[in-house]
């Protein structure tokens, strides 16, 4: 398929909803990675990631004809990723099978304690980001590594503004909060 | 306007270290910092952090993404191999085709009373979205304002007591997420906590949407609501609610 390319995307998609399977694993080749990185930023765990990525394609899959191309393709599609990322998390309390068990976070070598290791602060940042809870992390991975605006966060989740600021300030405070030794 | 202390500046640091603050503000904050040395030290941890956290994206070998790729084509393709939803309503279709064809009437009813219903479930939900629509309109934060004889910082005392509640609700919850939680023990909570057992829980709910919005009308920092003036925060909920003098 030499003329499917990323400059035609909204005609790619239209293939797809025509029933161009061709056409729809080109926008899974083309959207699949970047959108695993956001799922399994939010759950925490490589192996339900791949999984949850599979759903995600597959509910794009079906509800394809319904898309109305009143926003990007990616971004209807990242709404979906992010969403069903915290159904998983709220419906399997993947939450706190994710956590690290008190025991493991202890084990978190935390000797750098007042140095300011980069290393020592990052392995107990990767730690800390799981204890955050579901929507919080999810608002933190749009702001911090999607780079998305207030705005993009909550039309995505389907809350107000006011919330998404809330829930992105609460997570950097437990953040904050987690990581107080590792300053 | 926000006045930079080294209370707002902690709370500005992470928006200023994302680059997402306006550019008054931003100058402020970089103002207050030239001459606070805490505060310096706190933009420093900021920056730290955030640079941990940005390290800390899952990085996915080519190798490793081939095998995922691999493996969800797989499951893509074994999906559209399934008949579609479309050719499934055809089939259907076609099963009833012969009986309706050669009756119109019946089709015509049929029709009709699938038009009719539609049109009556359409009218219950816009009843229930209006409700709710006045659920929200008639919020605690939109009264305690527009009540006549209702002092100003009293509003803001209730409001101040409101967000502590809230706040001692997530401790103790232990950082569980408000919106994560059980929604009638968190409303009992907030309600206990915030000394409003006597409000309906819907509007208590929707008063603490209310005051996330005026939050982020008066630009996300809740400090500016306890220390904004009363003309402020009387634009700031105006500005949310659309309220007017008389909307209580």
């Amino acid at each position: 398929m030499a003329e499917l390319n990323d400059s035609n995307v909204e005609q790619i998609v239209k293939r797809a909803q025509d029933g161009d399977n061709e056409a729809f694993e080109h926008l899974f080749k083309r959207f699949g990675r970047p959108l695993y990185g956001t799922i399994a930023r939010i759950v925490g765990d490589k192996d339900s990631a791949q999984e949850l990525l599979q759903d995600v394609f597959l509910k794009i899959y079906r509800k394809l004809s319904s898309f109305d191309h009143r926003s990007s393709f990616y971004t209807w599609a990242y709404r979906i990723a992010v969403n069903m990322s915290l159904n998983h998390l709220k419906s399997q309390s993947s939450r706190r099978e994710t956590q690290l068990e008190p025991s493991q976070w202890e084990s978190i070598p935390s000797t750098a304690s007042g140095d300011r290791d980069a290393v020592f602060l990052q392995e107990a940042a990767r730690a800390a980001i799981q204890k955050v809870p579901p929507k919080q992390r999810a608002v933190l991975v749009m702001r911090i590594y999607d780079g998305m605006d207030y705005a993009t966060v909550a039309r995505t989740l389907g809350c107000s503004e006011g919330a998404a600021k809330a829930n992105f300030h609460f997570a950097m405070q437990k953040l904050r909060e987690y990581l107080k030794d590792y300053k | 306007m926000i006045i930079v202390n080294c209370g707002s500046c902690r709370e500005l640091i992470d928006e200023y270290v994302l680059g997402s603050l306006p550019n008054t503000l931003r100058h402020e904050l970089e103002e207050h910092i030239s001459t606070c040395s805490g505060c310096k030290q706190e933009l420093e941890d900021a920056r730290l952090l955030h640079e941990a956290l940005r390290v800390n994206v899952e990085q996915i070998g080519d190798a490793e993404w081939d095998a995922i790729e691999k493996k969800t084509l797989a499951r893509l393709r074994a999906e559209m191999a399934k008949p579609t939803r479309e050719s499934l309503v055809s089939k259907i279709a076609d099963f009833f085709r012969p009986v309706l064809r050669p009756q119109p009437r019946l089709v015509f009813a049929l029709a009709s009373t699938f038009v009719v219903g539609f049109a009556l479930v359409l009218s219950l939900v816009w009843l229930q979205s209006s409700r709710e629509q006045l659920v929200s309109g008639d919020s605690l934060l939109h009264r305690l304002w527009m009540d006549d004889g209702e002092a100003p910082r009293q509003a803001d005392d209730q409001i101040a007591s409101l967000m502590t509640g809230v706040e001692e609700i997530l401790a103790e919850q232990n950082g569980e997420d408000l919106y994560e939680s059980d929604a009638d023990s968190t409303l009992d909570a907030i309600a206990q906590e915030s000394d409003l057992g006597e409000m309906d829980p819907d509007v208590i709910d929707s008063q603490i949407h209310g005051y996330y919005d005026v939050w982020a009308v008066n630009g996300g920092y809740y400090s500016d609501i306890l220390d904004a003036s009363n003309e402020e925060m009387k634009s700031a909920i105006q500005a949310v609610f659309g309220g007017t003098e008389n909307g209580s």
